[in-house]
Order: structure tokens, then sequence, then C-alpha cells
């Protein structure tokens, strides 16, 4: 077939300390290219061009470098921290690429050459806290790894709190890879706060997580439905790495697996015979998935792989995806998106299947997609007193549909 | 509450950019625009009504003192340098402008942000230290009529400085005056007899 060739790279760390969720990227962009080569809607094809920075900052713009000038890939699908993500963004600058960055981060960003489709501050920590606080207080325990993302994402929280009274009752951070959170336990042990707030990444999540349900066996004040954990990237993906230690944490997400839409039931069934029915779905696969799927149609509607053809086009108008129509803003590039809560329940291990994983159960959905706010322009979480007169300050931007929820977390 | 920080919105100011139509300008247009901020620009010269802006961004390379509608130590607003050339004369005039903060040419997607954050802030924390500083020397200028009060109520009273003093502080605590005003209340009632004034 004489289909022109369109070179996309795809970066991710399948190696390294979070290859977990590095793989799940990387199948997520390689069974879309599959898809989309294999459907017969399109007159290109998409040509896969690898590369894996083994989880290194200062290999991301090597490795960019490498795809856009000896591949001519202007395209790039992936990086997962926000550490990487800057590593890349001269390298974009100079070719004049594109990157799609699908990660949920802590936003203050809007690059010329990123097309950002995963979740912003405004369109996670936020709705997450209105749904929390006022079932189980305002008193919060913070904790993180001792990053970009826990600082910043803690410093929201700590925003959130103070505009309804809330108190912090701690805010604790450890090294990335360290497991010793002993003193971390005690602590939270003390001062029972209301729910807790995890922003610990890898294996400190994993021992911390493991430790509190230790806890919480022999202090019933913190049985998650009374002092829940909550996460903001907690996915499927790491569910199986934490097994027991998983069951009742809240997670906020624009994706999860139990999402029941046709769509999604159509994609798990497809997935579910590639990669068997022990394979969770996660928004870290998602991600990458509809992004090379937004690139394809953006590409066939324009007739153009140009950068800034593509970007032009993903601003004129929203395009489907296998699960969803996604509409870029024009003014941020970045996604409309709906934020998802659910929590994690057990699965029935007693016929061994597929029911047998743990998953998310959805427990609040947003009406409908909200618009991004990666600056938080549109918010201004102290300014309460204003919460009720339309168009006031203190109202969260619009969403598309529906009335505008207040950010205001426990309603007076 | 009041020591937390918030964070930074720039949703709503103005913003006024002095600069010659480029893609520098451009650049930063974008990012102010994402931002929330409402821009206008001019080039070669500012009109007098910038100076109502809440911010100016002005080019540090092509840039002198004639463009600007008010006097070089006048610093009315948070100002942010457009840098191309480092050379220190360039540098250095911006500084004595205004500039608490720069952007490097060529402009890219990042780097406005957090400039708005730095000029702001400094710019608030000078204010606040120019007007204790104005304070204190308003305050520092009174230190005769303090003086020349106590001296007063030493002799009225016919007690010593301490206790003077003391009356003196009870009486602006009450009145809700500080201690220099109500010095120059009494020297004033007292019928003025130096006129308010020592002669050295």
């Amino acid at each position: 077939m004489g289909l022109r060739e369109i070179p996309v790279g795809v970066l991710f760390s399948k190696s390294g300390s979070y290859s977990v969720i590095g793989q799940e990227g990387y199948w997520g962009a390689r069974i879309a290219i599959d898809e989309i080569n294999a459907s017969g809607l399109f007159d290109f094809r998409f040509l896969r061009v690898d590369g894996d920075p083994a989880g290194l900052a200062e290999n991301y713009a090597v490795e960019a470098d490498r795809l856009m000038r000896e591949a001519g890939c202007r395209h790039i699908v992936g990086t997962q921290t926000s550490s990487s993500r800057k590593e890349v963004l001269p390298v974009l600058e100079r070719g004049r690429g594109l990157l799609w960055y699908t990660t949920p981060y802590e936003g203050f960003e809007s690059h010329d050459r990123v097309v950002y489709t995963g979740a912003c501050p405004n369109q996670g920590v936020v709705p997450l806290f209105r749904h929390i606080v006022p079932e189980f207080g305002r008193d919060a325990f913070l904790v993180g790894s001792n990053y970009i993302w826990g600082w910043e994402t803690n410093r929201i929280a700590r925003e959130l709190l103070a505009a309804c009274d809330g108190e912090v009752l701690g805010e604790r951070y450890v090294a990335i890879g360290d497991e010793n959170i002993a003193h971390l336990i005690a602590e939270i042990r003390e001062k029972r706060p209301s729910f807790i707030f995890n922003n610990l990444i890898g294996v400190s999540s994993y021992a911390f997580l493991r430790a509190m349900k230790e806890l919480a066996g022999e202090d019933p004040a913190f049985a998650s439905d009374r002092c829940p954990i909550l996460s903001c990237n907690l996915t499927e993906a790491e569910l199986p790495v934490l097994g027991a230690a998983a069951d009742g944490l809240i997670s906020t997400s624009t994706y999860f697996e139990t999402l029941e839409t046709p769509e999604n039931a159509a994609l798990r069934k497809r997935l579910e015979g590639m990669r068997g029915p022990e394979t969770a779905i996660s928004s870290m696969f998602v991600g990458p998935y509809e992004a090379v799927w937004l690139l394809a149609r953006a590409i066939e509607a324009c007739g153009s792989d140009h950068p800034d053809d593509v970007l032009a086009e993903l601003c004129r108008q929203s395009h489907k995806t296998p699960l969803r129509e996604i509409r870029i803003d024009p003014q941020t590039q970045h996604a409309h998106l709906q934020p998802l809560i659910a929590v994690v329940e057990a699965g029935d291990h007693s016929d061994g299947g597929a029911t047998g994983r743990s998953r998310f159960r959805i427990i609040e959905k947003t009406p409908g997609p909200l618009a991004p706010d990666p600056y938080l322009v549109h918010y201004d979480p102290l300014d309460t007193g204003t919460a009720t007169s339309p168009g006031g300050s203190a109202r969260m931007r619009a969403p598309d549909v529906g009335s505008a929820p207040k950010l205001r977390l426990v309603s007076s | 509450m009041s020591n937390l920080f918030r964070t930074p919105s720039f949703r709503g100011r103005s913003a006024s950019i002095l600069h010659k139509p480029h893609a520098d300008r451009d650049a930063v247009c974008r990012q102010l625009d994402r931002l929330g901020v409402e821009i206008s620009t001019a080039w070669p010269e500012l009109p007098a009504e910038a100076e109502q802006a809440d911010l100016l961004i002005f080019d540090a390379d092509a840039g002198h003192d004639a463009q600007f509608p008010w006097p070089v130590d006048a610093h009315p607003m948070p100002m942010i340098a457009l840098m191309g050339t480092e050379a220190p004369g360039r540098v250095e005039w911006a500084i004595r402008r205004g500039a608490i903060a720069h952007l490097n040419k060529p402009v890219t997607s990042s780097g406005v942000y957090g400039a708005l954050v730095v000029a702001q802030r400094t710019f608030a924390m000078r204010r606040a230290s120019e007007e204790r500083i104005a304070t204190l020397e308003a305050r520092l200028a009174c230190r005769p009529q303090v003086a020349e009060a106590i001296l007063l109520l030493m002799q009225h009273q016919d007690g010593d400085a301490e206790t003077a003093y003391r009356l003196l502080q009870d009486m602006a605590m009450k009145s809700r005056q500080t201690i220099e005003a109500v010095a120059g209340d009494l020297i004033e009632r007292a019928g003025g007899q130096n006129d308010g004034r020592r002669e050295a």
C-alpha cells in the first residue's frame, strides 16, 4: 500500500524506578498506533519510534533529540514526571516539535510546544477536596515525596483547607525511594487527622500504605471509612503491587477502568483479548492511547502532520477518540476533562478470575468536562465571601455543562 | 491565615508592554493572556495613561528615558525588563528605570509567570519598606516636640522625666494617637510659647 508514513516518537521509561507506569504509557501509545494502522480509516500510517530514558531525567533530552533529528519525529508522546517534561522542552523549541503530555501534573505551565491531556490541579485536587472535606472533616495530614509534585500539590491542599478554616495537622516529606516511614505513622497516630493526603510516590507510597493498613488494624479510628487516605495519582496500574493495602483508598483521575460507558466497555473487551483479563487499564495507559488517536484525527481533519497545523486543528474543534470527545483549550493547550473520584474495593477472590482484582468504584463524577485552569487563574480559594454571587471570583471556571461548582469546600 | 502563601493570581491586572512589534512581544502577550492579564502595547513611546497600569514590561535593548512619561526615579508599578544584550550599561539602565525582574530574549513559553511573581512580590516589599521608613522618619522629625512636651509635663506636674513620658504614653494610648501627635497637641494647647519648635 502506498500510505505515507508519519514517524511518531514514543518516549517512556520502560525500565528504571517508575517502569510500572512507563510500561503502561508505552503500551497505550503502541496499541493506539497499531489500531490506527489497522483501521483503514486514514490515508497515512504511523511509524512508531521508541525511546527508553530508563527513568533518568538527563536521558530524556538526549532521547527526544534523537527521535526528532535522526528519526524525523515531529510528534512525541510521552514523559511522565514533570522533571522529564522540563528536560524535553528546549529540544521541542529547537526542532519546533510537539509533545503530547498525558500525565496529571501540578500545573503552572503552558508551553507552546506541548499539548496537555492530563489533569491539572483544578481538575484533580480541587474536586477531590470538595468531595472529601464536607464528609470527613477539615483537619488533614499531608505527606509527600520530596520533589515538585508533592510540594506543589500539598501547597494547594494547604490553601484549600485554609479557605474552609481547616487545619493542616502535619506536613511531612520523605526522599524518593525511602521506605523508612515509621516516624510518619507515629505522628499521624498522635495527631488523629480527619483524613490523610498522600503524595508519596513509588516504593515510599507502598510502604506507607501498608503501614497505615496495619495501624487501622490496631486502631479503628484509622479505618478507611473514618480516616480515608487520598491520592491524586494512584491508578489501577499500582493496585496489584499494593494488594489489600489499597482497600479503601480514594483517588481522583479523569479515567477509571470501571467507568461505565459503551465506549469503555468496548475498550475493556478489546484489551482483554490482547492483554488478558488480569491486566487492568489505567489512566497511565489511556492518556497516551487517547493522545495518539487525537493526533490521528487532527491530521485527518487538517490534512497535515505539521505540528503547527495539528495544533491549530486541535484548538479549532473537539475530536473523537475511541473513548470520548476531547476538546483542547486554545488558550492553554490543556484538555477539558471530567474529574472522577473513586474508592478502591477488594475483589472477590473466590473464583480466582478477573473479578479477583481490586478495582475502583466511582463515587463521584463532575457533571461535565471542566475547562483547564493550569495557573489557577479563575478562582480565589480565600475569597469565600463572594462564593454565592453570580460570577463571583470564588467560583471555579465554569464547566461545559451544568452549573458552576463553587470552590468552597464546606457550605455554610 | 494571614501568613498563608496564596497562589499569586494576575487575573484582571493590566500590563503595558513597551516593545516594538516582534516575536518576543508576541510570546510575552501569549503568556500574559493565559494568565488573564489585560494587555496594552506601545512603541516607541508609552502614553501617559500607562502610568495607571499594574505592570510594565519594557525593552531593555532599545529602550531609552524619553519613552517614559514619568521621571527616571519614579517607579510607579512593578517593572520587568526584556533583555537581549547583557551589556552592563543596558542592565544598569534597566535597573535605574525600575526593573525588579527580567526575561531573557528570545522569550519562550516559560519564565513570564515566575518573573511576574518576583516583580510583584519585590515591589510590594519595597513599597512596604518605603512606607515604614517614611513613617519612622516623620516620627524622628518630631523628636524635639516630644522632648518639649515632656518638659511641659514635668513643669506642670512637678515630676521627673520618666513619669512625664509615661503620662504621654498613656495619653497617646487613650486617644489612639501617636506620642508625636499628642506631644504636638500639648504644645499647641500650652500656647505655643516656642512656636512648636525649639531653636537649636
